[in-house]
């Protein structure tokens, strides 16, 4: 909230906008690029954190599947396990890429 | 209807930093008072165009800011249309001097905050084009402000002030950061627009020209505290030319003189 130019608070008021409007016109899409800005950075991070995790407590996932393989000297499942983990993880990625070209997260960008 | 009527306005802003903190004496502890406005007499008549000027950080900002309810006054009374003034409204709505449009909505999106009490949407839409039409914007409904030139930034603003159908328009500085042919254009279309809608308009400026120009009368802000240091009505024909009135001509220099420039140039 404190980033949101107080500006807008102010037209908001002039317009008189109800409570519910100054939420969904003005709060949520102001916010909305740096929330898209936040996911991208953290959601690759989770994810190999997730895996790594999976190395270390449970006995299920891509991490155990990796672990377990190179217990049992099988290594193309540990490759295909890196594969597959590496896939997710573009996937992720773009996924939150093509959150960000979306006109509602645009706006912040290119002031000319 | 847009009368405004202010009596012995003042604004006291308390700069709680500027001590540090004194246990001897609490009175202190408050900090100290800066007067911006003191005893602000003015009436303003429905229709009018008022420009107000005076030096930089003499509390114009502060009046207009007062008057639009964005601040409340410290003492004294302000009514508009013989009622005391309780915060914003869409009464008087007010153009700000940087871009006050939404980013993330075109520019008939940003129209069409004026019009939401229209539930029919056709009817809306169409009212959305004309104000639109009104700025020459069209072929621009569908841009947003980012791809918008700075002069067109403040044309589609002035169309969503124009939407809500205000009793008045307060403009803070509408066309500083424009560059001259531009602000030329501009300030012709605003001075059209009000001798077409007839409502009351204030606007701050620091061009002593636009303000003899444009207004029908010129408040001058002086002093510290700051009070009015000149309110003079200008009968003036239009359009207005400092060659074809010498009288302006000479007011103008006046002007010059009381803001602390000694030649006018």
């Amino acid at each position: 909230m404190d980033g949101i130019n107080p500006t807008y608070f102010h037209v908001a008021a002039n317009f008189n906008f109800s409570p519910f409007e100054r939420v969904t016109r003005l709060v949520l899409p102001a916010i909305i690029p740096e929330i898209v800005t936040a996911l991208r950075m953290t959601v690759t991070i989770s994810w190999l954190v997730v895996v790594a995790a999976e190395m270390i407590a449970v006995r299920s996932g891509l991490g155990f599947l990796i672990l377990d393989s190179r217990n049992a000297l099988r290594m193309d499942f540990v490759m295909d396990g890196m594969i597959v983990i590496g896939l997710v993880g573009l996937a992720l990625d773009r996924l939150m890429r093509g959150l960000g070209e979306l006109e509602g997260a645009r706006w912040s960008r290119m002031r000319h | 209807m847009g009368h405004i009527a202010i009596e012995n306005l003042s604004k006291t802003y308390i700069n709680r930093r500027r001590r540090s903190r004194d246990k001897e004496n609490p009175l202190q502890q408050k900090g100290e008072r800066v007067t911006v406005l003191k005893d602000i007499d003015l009436e303003i008549n429905d229709g009018e165009m008022v420009c107000f000027l005076g030096p930089s950080g003499c509390g114009k900002s502060t009046l207009l800011r007062i008057i639009a309810g964005f601040e409340p006054a410290c003492d004294g009374s302000l009514r508009i249309n013989g009622q005391p003034v309780k915060g914003p409204s869409a009464d008087h709505i007010f153009v700000f001097q940087y871009s006050g449009l939404f980013p993330w909505m075109t520019v008939a999106e940003n129209v069409a905050l004026g019009l939401r009490h229209l539930k029919n949407r056709r009817q809306q839409q169409a009212q959305i084009l004309e104000f639109i039409d009104m700025v020459e914007l069209n072929g621009f409904e569908n841009h947003y402000p980012r791809q918008l030139s700075g002069g067109m930034q403040r044309r589609a603003e002035l169309a969503r002030a124009l939407a809500v159908n205000p009793d008045i328009m307060i403009m803070d500085e509408p066309f500083s950061g424009l560059d001259f042919l531009t602000h030329m254009k501009m300030r012709e279309e605003v001075v059209n627009m009000h001798a077409f809608i007839k409502k009351t308009m204030l606007l701050v400026t620091h061009n002593i020209d636009d303000a003899l120009i444009m207004g029908d009368r010129v408040v001058i802000l002086g002093g510290r505290p700051t009070g009015i240091a000149m309110n003079r009505q200008l009968d003036f024909p239009r359009p207005r030319s400092f060659e074809k009135a010498p009288e302006l001509s000479r007011l103008r220099d006046d002007v010059f003189l009381m803001l602390g420039v000694n030649y006018a140039i």
